[in-house]
């Protein structure tokens, strides 16, 4: 544990003066913990918390029963109303369609009369053939994939350990996604910024797959890894001016989270903004741990002590770390809380603020970047409200 | 009426300074607006998202939502 949260906070203080946590809203599960890819950027195997190598491979069949018993029992005890489960890895298509089904159907039963179980996967999309969509259609499970943009620059990254890009697999994979007996169940697509690399050309490529949605994602980094290229500022702004002219657009979470933060509403992504972010992570050997995202800070920057056998999840909001994440501007720096558009960015992503040493309160290792895209944002969503204002009648 | 607020010395205008004020304009009649645009879908959103099955909006990494 480095820094604040683990220091200088006092979350029993908190709790005494009249704070209450968010309960989980959604539990990401890591039921697969290897990888047929190896992507240049993983977070999982490529930075610094190599605890995969000590997990289990496939999680337990007690383990996930005691994770959906645990879902189950925070639903009941919260009167939640949906609940979002996200089957995760590594790659969780390495445990087999039918396989994940069934996990689906155990979540699902689990959790009490009146609470929706919506249930997902990420996956990299290679093992995607039209039988394993039928029983992921099944059951009710929504497929999101990674992709990065363009066959070029997907395949710098997004490779077989062989080195092989995964491109024209993936591509097959959407055909088959997109068409109208599986379209229900895909999700989105997921994008990581490449900052050399087209951003206009990148949101119509991932546009000419049909998504139902978008989300593009900087790179982990942070003040003690910083990012290998500057321009991420340059690249989110001019990805957000393709977006915001396309008279057919795909969502994209992060420019509508953007907007929707400009016009005083709130963030659904952990990107950006003060919402509180309601996620918990369960690794394959049963343990309760903060966003993965995480792993890219330092070893055992994700953990919490807590596990599925003995805690529920109610342990958890009690954590400094996820409750660092729920107390909005709370938790900015000095710096952070005198910027103007802090309602806005909200610090960044959780994972990029972090400086060895510090730990968590600071600037968002991206701060220039955001500024220049939340400024030139604004510029335009100004410009539209002022239009829209003079249309509404007085 | 402004469609924009200026920021101000104390911190709290500092802090709206960031924000498009449509004050003055009730979320319905933003809603009621003919047409389509990035700034429409969003108060179309910001006006559905009130009713949120669990009553927080809440932060999410997943891909889940529905039409």
């Amino acid at each position: 544990m480095d820094g604040w949260p683990y220091r200088d906070f006092d979350v029993a203080a908190l709790i005494a003066g009249g704070w209450r946590p968010t309960p989980i809203h959604e539990v990401i599960v890591k039921v697969h913990q290897r990888c047929n890819l190896a992507c240049s950027y993983c977070y999982v195997y490529e930075h610094a918390d190599q605890s995969w190598r000590d997990r289990p491979a496939v999680m337990p069949a007690e383990v996930f029963d005691a994770v959906a018993h645990r879902i189950g029992v925070h639903a009941r005890d919260h009167d939640l109303r949906q609940v979002r489960v996200v089957l995760h890895g590594g790659e969780p298509m390495l445990l087999g369609a039918a396989a994940l089904g069934r996990l689906a159907d155990r979540v699902r039963a689990a959790a009490p009369a009146g609470c929706e179980v919506r249930v997902g996967m990420q996956t990299n999309g290679v093992l995607l053939t039209e039988p394993a969509l039928r029983e992921l259609r099944r059951h009710d499970i929504t497929v999101a994939v990674s992709v990065d943009g363009v066959a070029a620059d997907h395949d710098r990254f997004r490779v077989t350990r062989r080195g092989r890009g995964t491109f024209g697999a993936v591509s097959r994979s959407l055909e088959l996604l997109t068409r109208a007996e599986f379209r229900a169940g895909f999700g989105g697509l997921l994008c990581t910024v490449a900052p050399d690399t087209d951003p206009v050309a990148c949101y119509r490529a991932l546009r000419a797959f049909g998504p139902p949605a978008i989300d593009f994602l900087l790179p982990h980094a942070n003040w003690g890894v910083p990012p290998e290229q500057g321009g991420h500022g340059r690249w989110l702004t001019a990805a957000f001016d393709a977006w915001y002219a396309d008279p057919d657009p795909v969502p994209v979470r992060l420019f509508e989270s953007v907007v929707d933060l400009l016009l005083g509403g709130a963030s659904r992504s952990e990107q950006i903004g003060l919402s509180p972010a309601a996620l918990l992570v369960v690794e394959s050997d049963g343990a309760i741990e903060q966003i993965d995202a995480l792993k890219s800070a330092y070893p055992g920057a994700c953990a919490t002590g807590l596990h599925v056998s003995r805690d529920e999840f109610d342990a958890a909001l009690a954590h400094p770390g996820v409750v660092a994440r729920q107390i909005g501007a709370a938790a900015l720096g000095p710096e952070c809380s005198a910027c103007p558009v802090r309602q806005v960015c909200g610090g960044g992503h959780y994972a990029h603020r972090y400086r060895p040493g510090a730990g968590f309160r600071n600037p968002s290792v991206y701060c220039a970047d955001l500024r220049m895209f939340i400024d030139h944002a604004r510029d335009r969503v100004v410009a539209d409200t002022r239009a829209l204002i003079g249309a509404v009648p007085a | 009426m402004s469609a924009v607020s200026e920021p101000n010395a104390d911190g709290n205008g500092q802090r709206e300074a960031a924000l498009v004020d449509v004050a003055g304009v009730t979320l319905t009649d933003l809603v009621n607006v003919h047409g389509d645009s990035p700034v429409l879908r969003s108060i179309q959103r910001l006006h559905s998202n009130l009713k949120d099955p669990n009553g927080v909006l809440s932060a999410f990494s997943s891909f889940l939502d529905k039409p």
